[in-house]
């Protein structure tokens, strides 16, 4: 398997080819998290599509000092973020979109019983919720680490942050992500 | 007792990032802190319910609109290229076999003795004046053939 720097020197150089590789490798992952980050399907094939547009357009400022990984999740993180403050400005909210576009949690395969999976899927649901009611930067650090498996270190590289700083900021977003869900639960004491 | 620092100990330790002093010490105070020991239950399960979210797969439109966007951006940029490059190699060319006329001119007049004694009259070089550097040269020269 090509190496993706090397790649996306390539695409440096105006390869549409290696630049077609680096996407199809990526473009799940991408999705994911923008699909995490605005709960939204459409706000997310947008932002996947203009994530790649911008990759290959800036492709010749591209310099190798971090790993692909970093590079590309710095970019959509940034996008993210900037994508709440102008759905703030807007007043659309997560949760409207949410629903509207369909974002359902994980088939509800846990536990025999019919209830328990009903159950276990309401949980799910207002697990989804509670993260689309965190800070789009909490929201997109714990997705970076959870979801997509960064170590801090690299958490760190691609928000410009000391790793103590994202650190705090995963201990902060599950903090409000427990509180939501025992409020869920009807335990709200924390 | 101050339960944000070992909340934030809870956080690194689920994602693995915890050392082994750190372990210990966290393992001490949640032996005596049923807060605690609840809030990581709950910590668990939000993990657990972050890793069960489904991953979805991008729909193919995606990977086709930004291809035929960088595509129809190459060509667009070839055809650019193509524009200026046309007219400017065929400038270049004229340019070239304008520099290639003459310096064929001048290897032809090379060839023919440059051209040059004849315009000059050099054939009549011997014809020094009485004295001159030229003439001891030439009487020089000539009386070397004769010895």
């Amino acid at each position: 398997m090509r190496d993706d720097v090397d790649l996306m020197l390539q695409v440096s150089r105006g390869d549409t080819g290696a630049f077609r590789i680096l996407m199809e490798r990526y473009q799940k992952p991408v999705y994911n998290f923008f699909l995490r980050s605005t709960g939204s399907i459409e706000d997310a094939e947008d932002l996947t599509q203009q994530l790649f547009i911008n990759m290959f357009r800036s492709a010749r400022r591209y310099r190798p000092s971090s790993s692909f990984k970093t590079y590309l999740y710095r970019i959509a993180a940034n996008m993210a973020v900037s994508f709440a403050r102008k759905r703030r400005r807007r007043g659309t909210g997560s949760l409207e979109v949410l629903s509207e576009d369909g974002f359902e949690p994980a088939s509800n395969g846990v536990g025999g019983m019919p209830d328990e999976a009903a159950e276990r899927g309401e949980l799910k649901g207002a697990y989804v919720e509670a993260l689309l009611r965190l800070p789009a930067g909490q929201r997109a650090a714990i997705e970076l680490r959870v979801g997509r498996g960064l170590s801090y270190r690299e958490i760190a590289e691609v928000m410009g942050k000391s790793v103590p700083a994202v650190e705090s900021m995963i201990s902060r977003a599950r903090e409000k992500l427990a509180h939501d869900l025992r409020a869920f639960r009807g335990k709200d004491e924390l | 007792m101050d339960c944000n620092r070992f909340r934030l100990m809870l956080s690194r330790e689920l994602d693995g990032e915890l050392d082994a002093r750190g372990q210990d010490e966290l393992q001490r105070h949640l032996g005596e802190c049923p807060e605690c020991r609840g809030y990581r239950l709950v910590l668990l399960e939000t993990a657990a319910c972050h890793r069960e979210l489904p991953e979805a797969g991008p729909p193919p439109a995606i990977l086709a609109a930004v291809m035929a966007e960088i595509e129809g951006r190459n060509r667009d940029a070839a055809a650019w290229w193509y524009r200026i490059a046309v007219p400017a190699a065929a400038v270049l060319i004229m340019l070239l076999g304008l520099g290639a006329g003459v310096s064929l001119n001048e290897a032809m007049l090379a060839e023919n003795g440059n051209g040059v004694e004849e315009v000059l009259g050099l054939e009549q070089l011997d014809d020094y004046p009485p004295g001159s550097f030229g003439e001891i040269l030439v009487a020089a020269t000539e009386g070397g053939d004769d010895g």
